[in-house]
């Protein structure tokens, strides 16, 4: 991993058209201004992770996977 | 009452006041902004969380104190107001999403717990900030019981 140090409203190029600045920094946080054409997607990390594991768990109940869940889980009694 | 094709339960009829508002949906469904929850016997301790924009996509959910009582969620101003949290005591709830695997373990994911405001029927998936938890923590037969 590339670790540059930078200061607020000092940017970062990744190519020639995406533009990264630091506007703010405060104890534990940054924040980052994005200059990049609107075809990129830009997403924080968590959030497609979240998605991730949405689209697998949503898929993931099925009669037989169900079954086998509540034959280890409940119900109750 | 308002009538529902769902993939899990066929046709599940359900009254407009059991309708939760997920004003942002949920990442990768962020077109599902309206929920029921599901609850039966036959599948107790789990739930299920039943979009209303599409009867094929439901959501397993197990409430995050059963799977760790000490869970503590951390929310952003801005989700704090969406939900419409106040200073009074709220009646919300915190559910985890499970994830089943064929011949697995279940996982629930604690970094994206689901929370609902059951006073005013609003809900939202917040992602926890440099979460400690995981987003598969494996479900132990214990805790699935208690």
């Amino acid at each position: 991993m590339l670790v540059i140090r930078r200061r607020v409203g000092e940017s970062i190029m990744i190519g020639a058209e995406i533009e990264l600045q630091i506007t703010d920094i405060s104890a534990n946080r940054v924040k980052i201004g994005i200059v990049a054409p609107r075809t990129v997607l830009i997403l924080r990390k968590e959030i497609q992770l979240a998605a991730e594991q949405n689209l697998a768990a949503s898929q993931s109940v099925t009669i037989e996977t169900m079954d086998e869940l509540l034959s280890q889980f409940g119900p109750r009694g | 009452m308002p009538l529902l094709e769902t993939r899990q339960f066929g046709t599940l009829e359900y009254a407009h006041e059991s309708v939760l508002e997920f004003p942002c949906g949920m990442p990768a469904f962020e077109d599902h902004t309206r929920f029921l929850l599901v609850e039966k016997d036959s599948i107790a301790p789990f739930l299920f969380l039943q979009s209303l924009n599409d009867g094929l996509v439901s959501f397993l959910v197990l409430p995050v104190k059963q799977i760790d009582p000490e869970f503590q969620s951390v929310l952003e101003p801005e989700e704090l107001e969406l939900l419409g949290v106040g200073s009074e005591p709220e009646p919300l709830i915190t559910l985890a999403v499970v994830t089943l695997m064929p011949g697995g373990v279940p996982t629930a994911n604690l970094v994206a717990p689901i929370l609902i405001h059951m006073g005013n029927r609003i809900g939202l998936q917040s992602i926890q900030p440099a979460s400690t938890y995981s987003h598969q923590t494996p479900l132990r037969r214990e805790e699935g019981r208690c």
